[in-house]
């Protein structure tokens, strides 16, 4: 043990064995005073001394004869206050060049942390776009028919929630607004497919490559065939902007990066498939939904279906949705209402002039159809 | 306790010859062949935290193994890659090695860990160092041969090269030359170091290697 004047350091000298040794340091009047742990002592006065700052913690002090033949160092915190205090004004001056070259360092170095922060912030930003402004352009490198495949896949597979319908009134309905709206399709090559299933649930999807499920919840809750046609112009746009294949790049490239780490890259496929069918259901980015909007209001115009239809049965499903949130899935994964029904009405407000036809569909006939539905649900039971 | 350092410097290990009573501690995975009457105690590198700590930062090993004899035994040790094993005696001093450096040492010597400081981190040599210290014989193993240099003033070491180093040797990281030639003449940053003190180094550098081998692949 040290005692509170003694302190822990060493010695550089010719003189001992090896050219160093660990020694007990003692601060007196004239200079500092070392005896190694074999006996040997050494002295360096204050009077002629040469202070210098460094060692691997940076806060080492070494005090040298002038020849340098003899250094003394300390890394003691209280070891620089101690000299201070004995050694006086044959010190201080000196000390404090040592303590100021050290700060300068350490302001220095904060300095140029402070910029590799920065620089490794705006890499990382800029990487995080870039990477996704390139699996957005990479996206339009793949073949209509990989969107396709996921999409047949993830149909076959999926637990659609409800009995298909083949009423050929409900269906030739909802085909008749696909048949107007496909024509319009800025995407040639997908497969637009529309299926009805008999669910209460209000919603409707669209899986990757244009496979279309509604469900008869959505046609009960809409008061025109055109609100229906805008629902799925809607989801017909998130295939033909590829969202879901952009959605699962995106997520994809995180599990890569997962699956390399840990040293597994089989099951990839797979979960492409699964997270389709998951995307499906869940809701897109706040941008994919927007686009879909833009897209989708101008194939509702370009089809001569008019595009205030869709804002109509957001703002119907958003006054209904207070009351019973939970109930109205296609709502909860179209988030922004409100926005969106501004968005729309002022984008219909801009689009040139357009004579709208209204759809070849009796939508009452449609209704008593799916009470009908109704009816056979209730006698199967 | 007898130590020998043989087949130096390529393909250097250590030949230990126990008697009872006497223990050597090395590195995870660093024994080649035992006696029969050796009995190995494998126990945390300086208990469980710091052991974590020194496996993350300091390149080391979770373990350590502690080997013993009842009777006079013998004990083979060396590293995974071909180079030098050297012994230092540490009189109660310390001595910093990079990650990955250290191989053995008797049981009267600490280990610990020592932050490098972002400097060590820029150049490539971890945030951490290993801290060996007290009295007692260390040995540590390089990729290469291994020399060491007396520091008076400054010195300079390619990142990769740096051993080990005593405490009152100061590190920074810099440019080898200008910005054009430090990294269109393959340098890029360099170890600074100041003396006084005595710095261990390597002859290869196991970077380089990768980045050949990667270039040949």
């Amino acid at each position: 043990m040290f005692g509170s004047d003694e302190f822990e350091g060493g010695v550089f000298s010719d003189q001992i064995d090896g050219g160093r040794a660990s020694a007990a340091l003692t601060i007196t009047a004239s200079g500092v005073k070392a005896v190694t742990s074999s006996g040997q002592d050494f002295f360096v006065r204050f009077r002629d001394c040469v202070l210098d700052m460094g060692g691997a913690s940076g806060r080492m002090v070494f005090v040298r004869t002038p020849d340098r033949k003899l250094t003394v160092f300390c890394e003691d915190r209280r070891f620089p206050a101690a000299i201070e205090l004995d050694g006086g004004l044959l010190v201080a001056d000196q000390l404090a060049k040592v303590r100021g070259i050290r700060r300068g360092e350490q302001a220095t170095w904060r300095m140029w942390l402070s910029v590799a922060a920065i620089v490794s912030g705006v890499c990382l930003v800029g990487g995080y776009y870039a990477a996704l402004a390139g699996a957005k352009a990479a996206i339009h490198a793949v073949p209509v028919s990989v969107d396709n495949k996921i999409g047949d896949l993830a149909l076959e597979s999926m637990d659609l929630e409800g009995t298909p319908v083949d009423d050929k009134v409900i269906v030739g309905a909802v085909q008749e607004m696909l048949a107007r709206l496909e024509p319009h399709s800025e995407l040639k090559g997908l497969a637009f497919e529309v299926r009805v299933v008999d669910a209460p649930a209000v919603n409707a999807f669209c899986l990757p490559g244009g496979k279309i499920v509604v469900y008869t919840g959505l046609l009960r809750k809409a008061t025109s065939a055109e609100q229906v046609a805008g629902v799925l112009s809607h989801e017909m746009a998130h295939a033909i902007k590829r969202h879901g294949l952009q959605q699962l790049t995106k997520s994809l490239g995180v599990v890569v990066a997962i699956e390399v780490m840990v040293g597994d890259v089989g099951g990839l496929v797979a979960m492409g498939v699964e997270f389709a069918k998951s995307a499906a259901l869940t809701s897109y980015s706040r941008e994919s939904e927007t686009e879909a909007d833009l897209v989708g209001v101008g194939m509702l115009h370009a089809a001569a279906i008019d595009p205030q239809a869709l804002a109509d049965f957001f703002a119907m499903l958003e006054e209904e949705g207070h009351d019973a949130p939970d109930a109205i899935a296609w709502l909860s994964t179209h988030p922004q209402h409100g926005v969106r029904i501004a968005a729309i009405r002022d984008q219909v407000a801009n689009l040139g002039g357009q004579q709208y036809r209204p759809l070849a569909v009796d939508w009452d006939d449609v209704q008593q159809h799916l009470e009908q539905l109704n009816d056979e649900q209730v006698e199967v039971q | 306790m007898e130590a020998i350092t043989r087949n130096r410097p390529a393909f250097a290990n250590v030949l230990v010859r126990l008697n009872p009573g006497e223990k050597i501690i090395a590195e995870a995975d660093a024994m080649a062949s035992m006696s029969a009457s050796m009995e190995m105690r494998t126990r945390w590198s300086g208990g469980p935290i710091k052991a974590i700590l020194k496996r993350i930062f300091g390149g080391e090993s979770l373990f350590v193994n502690e080997f013993s004899s009842a009777v006079p035994a013998e004990l083979v040790l060396t590293q995974g890659m071909p180079g030098d094993i050297e012994c230092i005696e540490l009189k109660g001093t310390t001595l910093f090695l990079q990650p990955g450096a250290f191989l053995a040492c008797e049981p009267s010597i600490r280990l610990g860990l020592g932050w490098a400081g972002w400097a060590s981190f820029m150049g490539g040599e971890g945030l951490f160092r290993l801290k060996v210290s007290g009295t007692g014989r260390v040995w540590f193993s390089a990729y290469g041969g291994i020399f060491t240099r007396e520091v008076t003033d400054e010195y300079i070491v390619d990142t990769g090269h740096l051993v080990g180093y005593e405490p009152t040797i100061h590190i920074r990281v810099g440019l080898a030359g200008g910005i054009f030639s430090s990294f269109f003449g393959g340098e890029g940053l360099v170890t600074k170091v100041r003396g006084p003190g005595r710095i261990y180094m390597q002859s290869r550098n196991f970077s380089g290697l990768t980045a050949w081998m990667n270039a040949h692949i």
